[in-house]
């Protein structure tokens, strides 16, 4: 799966890095590229409007952080993140078992 | 492009908020100078550091586009917050406004305050109607000014009193929606709004205008007094949000 159908499922990818552990935006890009072997190597840009939503919806929560120097916004899940993070997984592994069973690979 | 050349681009292509922008500013800028230095760490030169930072980030456009869109359903939300207290401000002012007549009425006379403009014809079954609802007045025009006053008390009052209730409700229930900041630009519309209401008002009252339903000079410019206060309110509201911080 490349970057543009990555783009589709952005929110939950983001949802997934943080559950590991609070982060700010370089870091869960640069996570992302690793978890995903560089497969989804998007705009890193477009990260930030989908933190801020994603922060707005009460799935995560953020603070200024200085460090050497330079401000960054550290996100954490909330608890309400996780649920849906946890909604999210489930309906992807239904949807990835149908399509398995659809294409005859194995899951 | 440089940073700082990718950033002055990015702020001129921003809609929204002022915090907001300012907030992506700082994160881009962040963002921008990480992936400079590991560039830098595996051997690229600044200039090229840059170049190569920049690219990755996504065009100023393509970045202020996303930015836009993931607010737009949050600032629709502020939108009907803002209007919904605009709405609340002008329930609230349209019961003070009838309390203010009230008021002015006691130190300037029922008459200035609620009666009839003099040479304004009304029809026989109005008259009679005023008469038959204030047996104990004078005269026609003695009669429609304390049917006004009556009215306006009830109407007013009331309607403002059921207008608040339903706007306080609708506040709790969208208090439950994701936060939103109000657009920079209410203010000024409130502002706008209250304050060529309260110019039309007071004028109204300066000309002792008759509209069929609607009339007494004292009326009209406790009417216009309150639209006037209300618009100062946003007026310092907006005043404050145009001062640097």
């Amino acid at each position: 799966m490349g970057a543009d159908r990555a783009k589709g499922h952005l929110d939950t990818l983001i949802l997934s890095v943080l559950s590991m552990g609070p982060g700010h935006g370089y870091e869960v890009i640069a996570e992302l590229r690793r978890r995903s072997d560089g497969a989804f190597d998007m705009p890193e840009g477009t990260i930030y409007p989908s933190l801020h939503r994603l922060e707005k919806q009460g799935l995560l929560e953020s603070d200024w952080d200085t460090h050497d120097g330079r401000r960054r916004r550290v996100y954490r899940l909330t608890a309400q993140g996780a649920t849906a993070l946890a909604v999210a997984t489930t309906e992807w592994r239904r949807f990835s078992v149908s399509m398995n069973a659809v294409l005859g690979v194995a899951g | 492009m440089t940073i700082e050349e990718y950033l002055d681009e990015l702020l001129v292509r921003s809609k929204g908020p002022a915090a907001e922008i300012r907030r992506l500013l700082v994160e881009t800028e962040a963002h921008l100078r990480d992936a400079a230095d590991a560039e830098i760490e595996a051997g690229v030169d600044a200039a090229a550091a840059e170049i190569r930072a920049i690219e990755r980030f996504g065009s100023p456009r393509a970045v202020a586009r996303a930015a836009h869109r993931a607010q737009r359903p949050f600032l629709l939300a502020a939108l009907a917050v803002a209007g919904i207290r605009m709405a609340a401000a002008g329930l609230a002012a349209i019961g003070v406004s009838a309390l203010l007549a009230r008021l002015l009425a006691v130190l300037a006379g029922r008459t200035f305050v609620y009666g009839l403009p003099s040479g304004v014809a009304v029809s026989a079954r109005d008259c009679a109607h005023w008469l038959t609802v204030h047996p104990a007045a004078a005269s026609c025009a003695r009669a429609a000014g304390l049917e006004n006053a009556a009215d306006t008390l009830v109407f007013h009052v009331g309607g403002a009193i059921v207008g608040l209730v339903i706007l306080g409700v609708a506040t709790v229930v969208l208090r439950r929606r994701p936060r939103a900041a109000t657009p920079d630009f209410v203010p000024a519309m409130g502002l706008t709004l209250f304050g060529v209401t309260a110019g039309a008002l007071l004028l109204a009252g300066y000309w002792n205008l008759y509209v069929p339903g609607l009339w007494g000079r004292g009326m009209w410019l406790a009417d216009g007094a309150t639209a006037l206060a209300v618009a100062l309110g946003y007026a310092v509201a907006l005043a404050s949000r145009l001062r640097p911080a």
